[in-house]
């Protein structure tokens, strides 16, 4: 992504060592650890990692919205050139829905029940200071954007008179109707089935290009990242272990936790073999052991693993990696 | 961008069917169903009271005689036994009753010689203007304090609130009566029930004070109840997801929590309130007593203990009346809330 | 109100399995730990009663004495007939206690037994029992008070039963929703394909479902019991004078609240006492049992 200059274009939101921890009595749980990520504009970034890795919390870090006592302990995230942790809420309040909007992963509890559809997207709009008929008129607009039926009648309707499908329509349109310039999405097709899935990928991929909307996609699934985004994050244990371009990646990750999950895929060519598994699972939010937190299922371990952590080091392809054996020395 | 420049062809699913019109006769239905099932309730309640009345020892003769009913002839004794139907078969004791009541008679009260609809009429404004205000009050300081709890939990305003709330609960209201009254006598040497009931027509402001105090110690521990129910249901709703997307578009957070919060909270703060309701109504006779008030729970108390029947039943079927129609209300008022209802 | 408006992602660390038994936990509740600290003195002081260890006849009158203040010889004062206040706020207390110890035995009974036929078996058994249990709650609870102690007569066991009826239909409907809810899980289905007998299933797995919650109700019920009593009491519909009953003595206390302070405040505080322990249990006991409705 370099703009008419040659230059890369700066980044329309910059993770810097971000950390998130959880207060205890005790003291603070890391969560997240020292995460660094840059999404460009117009960029579709995934990131990818197992149910408690930390992806989503990053993602709320990111907005804001973490509550007590889960908070930022250290790092930066800056949108443009404002700085958001430790920013003020008014500011925040600002940005939420204007420049930065976000799609949850599940459409059945991101609605109020209570409230009719169209009526919780306008209020976000008039909450940025739209006049009411503007909001209604967007609004409409945000719902047809999202290829829904008769956006008048559409916009009267309660939640639980929609299916799951069209319910994250729904988020979607109103995450656009505010016109951000990123997109969050925390695993928002998890929780439908596969076919509608396609369709929500394809529409938010139309609507990404042509709005040239910058995306972070989050996702276990690795099937999805690889239709969806242009450059892939893995996490693991509240760390970045690897990024790089999809296709890089896909075709020769610089991580062992990465080629073991790319492993564990079912295929449906080749001989039929037992799933990969990685055997073991990932350690506890407050007992991550010293060093690498793979080190322990990994193939590739040697000695130094256990004592030092790994840093996310730029490899060859664009791909960064926070390993101490490079591929070429892997074992089978 | 407008909805033609967005337009490309619509794809996705189909709208609910259920048009405006069907929705409507739809709660309506609904209404009716429950209406039917109140007027069971009602005809049940009816003859439960009736049975156990009857079932006790002693009947009316006894009651208002005393010991002279042994002095009364055989004769004598038919007569009074014709007059107040006893000795004839329960059913038939009960079709009587039944029947003149659907006439709009109630009987006559064996005590005074009044009749009970009218021991009734002028007792019930007392009643319900009592059972209103404690209403009121309970819900303004339950909802409200609730809400101020809920809003910093674990902070000294909740802790106060929920002490408080507890000191409400476990006080029963005969002691907050009668702490108040001995602590207004004695202390500020206000005795505003020293003076007979005065109506809200006659004398207004004689009349709030009157009802004032009754209705804040009913109010109380309604008021606990309804603390402790918003409070939850507050906190739980805040963990919801729309909560979060709701700030997530960059809604303020009062406007979150009125709008959204609250709102929802609302669905278990009914459900409280009908409930309470039903405490209410018993805690009326004991209220009324010690505030010395002319309502329905006085004359409840005084007909049973002079085995006036007919009162006593009059006033059982519109208590029950009176608690029916509160269920049937909550019920009318989840629907307003909760459109999933509505279906 | 930030906080009130932010919800967090369920952050889900794994909270170290609590080994320690029910009591541990319900004492490390701080309701529950008032609560059992209040209980435990008012049980204590009924007991103490109950094996005449009072510092006077509860019912021994005392024409010289009458009406005399907190003092060394009589702690809570006398009332005026001269009779020691705090022996007769010790035979009340015991008084009480009995009292919603049979209502409450006599709710939980009938109230188990319809609420797990109604959410066993369902059905018509369950409309029936249901609507049994809405006429019942119709019903204002004094009023079938009234009618059944001024019919039997006025006794402490009249009340009782008059209380526990009241009662009853929240028992059955607090009872009914989790034993419908056990019923159709899933492992109660597979007992019945595995061919168990209808008994065993529910002897062993409904019944245990039910009786943390049953645990609970039966406290808070116990409270409620206390507090409707003393009601009855104060308005003369419980055991008559002489009778040393927390209602009655507030009742009286009230009347000459403006000499004798003591007379109205120690019983008022005994009932206040009893109903706040059986409470705080009841919340603790609730909160220790399933820690995510704990409330901060």
């Amino acid at each position: 992504m370099t703009d008419r200059n040659g230059t890369a274009a700066s980044p329309v939101l910059a993770i810097r060592d971000l950390s998130v921890g959880l207060k205890t009595r005790t003291g603070i749980t890391e969560l997240v650890r020292s995460v660094s990520l840059d999404i460009r504009p117009g960029e579709r970034v995934g990131l990818v990692g197992e149910s408690g890795s930390g992806k989503s919390l990053t993602m709320l870090a990111v907005m804001g919205l973490l509550a007590s006592p889960v908070c930022v302990t250290g790092g930066s995230v800056t949108l443009g050139s404002t700085e958001l942790v430790g920013a003020p809420d008014r500011q925040l309040r600002a940005l939420r829905g204007s420049e930065i909007a976000m799609v949850y992963q599940d459409p059945m509890t991101s609605l109020d029940p209570l409230q009719r559809v169209g009526e919780q997207i306008a209020e976000g709009l008039r909450a940025h200071g739209t006049s009411r008929s503007e909001a209604g008129e967007r609004t409409l607009a945000a719902l047809a954007e999202v290829q829904l039926p008769d956006p008048h009648r559409l916009a009267r309707t309660y939640p639980h008179e929609l299916s799951g499908g069209m319910r994250q329509r729904v988020m979607i349109a109103a995450a656009l109707a505010g016109n951000p310039r990123l997109l969050l999405a925390d695993e928002p097709t998890t929780a439908l089935d596969v076919t509608i899935q396609r369709q929500i990928l394809s529409l938010v991929a139309r609507i990404q290009r042509a709005r040239n909307l910058a995306v972070l996609w989050v996702t276990h699934d690795l099937g999805v990242a690889a239709q969806f985004v242009q450059r892939l994050a893995v996490m693991y244990a509240g760390r970045m272990v690897e990024v790089g371009p999809t296709a890089a990646v896909f075709s020769a990750p610089q991580h062992p936790y990465t080629a073991a999950l790319l492993a564990a895929v079912p295929s449906t060519t080749g001989e039929r073999s037992a799933l990969g598994q990685i055997p073991g699972s990932p350690p506890e939010p407050g007992s991550f052991p010293p060093g690498c937190s793979f080190a322990s299922r990994c193939r590739q371990a040697r000695q130094g693993c256990t004592q030092t952590e790994p840093a996310l080091e730029e490899r060859e392809g664009g791909v960064a990696a926070a390993c101490f054996v490079p591929p070429a020395e892997w074992q089978p | 961008m407008t909805v033609e420049q967005a337009g490309a062809r619509p794809v996705a699913g189909r709208l609910p069917t259920g048009s405006a019109p069907n929705r409507s006769r739809a709660l309506v239905l609904r209404i009716i169903a429950r209406i039917g099932k109140a007027v069971l309730t009602l005809v049940g309640v009816a003859i439960i009271v009736f049975v156990v009345l009857r079932l006790l020892p002693g009947n009316q003769i006894t009651a208002s005689l005393g010991v002279n009913a042994g002095l009364l002839t055989k004769a004598q004794y038919a007569d009074l036994a014709h007059f107040y139907g006893i000795g004839k078969p329960l059913p038939q004791q009960f079709a009587q009753w039944a029947g003149a009541l659907l006439h709009g008679n109630m009987g006559v009260s064996d005590q005074s010689g009044r009749t009970v609809t009218s021991l009734i009429g002028a007792a019930l404004p007392v009643t319900l203007e009592l059972a209103v205000a404690a209403m009121l009050i309970g819900l303004i300081l339950g909802v409200g304090a609730g809400a101020i709890a809920a809003a910093a939990p674990g902070r000294p305003a909740d802790r106060a609130a929920r002490v408080v709330a507890l000191a409400g609960l476990g006080v029963p209201s005969f002691v907050i009566g009668s702490g108040l009254v001995a602590l207004l006598a004695a202390v500020f040497h206000y005795f505003p029930s020293s003076e007979g009931f005065a109506s809200l027509a006659s004398d207004p402001w004689l009349n709030i004070q009157q009802i004032f105090w009754p209705a804040l110690t009913l109010g109380l521990g309604i008021g606990a109840a309804i603390l402790r129910t918003t409070r939850g249901a507050m906190l739980d709703v805040a963990k919801e997801g729309f909560v979060r997307a709701a700030r997530g578009r960059g809604l303020q957070p009062r406007l979150v929590i009125i709008k959204h919060v609250l709102r929802n909270a609302m669905i278990p703060i009914l459900t409280m309130s009908g409930i309470q309701f039903g405490y209410l109504l018993g805690g009326t006779v004991v209220v009324e007593q010690i505030f010395v008030l002319p309502g329905l729970g006085r004359l409840l108390l005084t007909s049973v203990t002079e085995a006036d029947f007919a009162v006593a039943q009059g006033v059982t079927l519109v208590f029950a009346l009176g608690f029916i129609l509160v269920n049937l209300l909550t019920d009318v008022l989840y629907a307003v809330v909760d459109p999933r209802l509505r279906a | 109100m930030a906080q009130l408006a932010a919800a967090e992602p369920l952050v889900v660390t794994r909270v170290a399995a609590s080994r320690r038994s029910l009591a541990a936990r319900l004492w490390s509740q701080p309701s529950g730990r008032a609560g059992l600290v209040i209980l435990a003195i008012m049980v204590l002081a009924g007991l103490a009663s109950l094996a005449g260890l009072v510092p006077d006849n509860p019912d021994a009158q005392n024409p010289a004495a009458t009406l005399r203040g907190p003092s060394a010889a009589h702690l809570f004062g006398t009332d005026q007939y001269g009779r020691d206040v705090l022996s007769r706020v010790m035979a009340g207390t015991v008084l009480s206690l009995q009292t919603a110890l049979l209502a409450v035995a006599i709710c939980a009974v009938l109230g188990t037994l319809g609420g797990v036929a109604a959410g066993y078996f369902g059905g018509v058994i369950s409309s029936v029992v249901t609507s049994i249990a809405d006429l019942l709650f119709a019903i204002p609870s004094i009023l079938l008070a009234l009618a059944i102690v001024s019919g039997l007569g006025a006794g402490w066991q009249n009340t009782a039963i008059a209380v526990g009826i009241s009662y009853t239909p929240i028992f059955i409907r607090v009872v009914r929703g989790p034993v419908l809810a056990i019923r159709n899980a899933d492992y109660v289905k597979a007992a019945q394909v595995l061919g168990f007998s209808r008994r065993r299933i529910l002897f062993r797995h409904v019944l245990p479902g039910v009786g943390g919650i049953l645990a609970v109700q039966v406290t808070l019920a116990l409270g409620w019991a206390v507090l409707i009593e003393a009601s009855l009491d104060f308005l003369g519909l419980g055991p008559p004078p002489p009778a040393a009953t927390l209602g009655l003595m507030v009742s009286d206390g009230t009347n000459i609240a403006g000499i004798a302070w003591w007379s109205l405040a120690f019983p008022a505080i005994a009932v206040v006492l009893l109903v706040l322990g059986f409470t705080l249990t009841g919340d603790g006991l609730r909160d220790a049992l399933d820690p995510s409705t704990a409330n901060s």
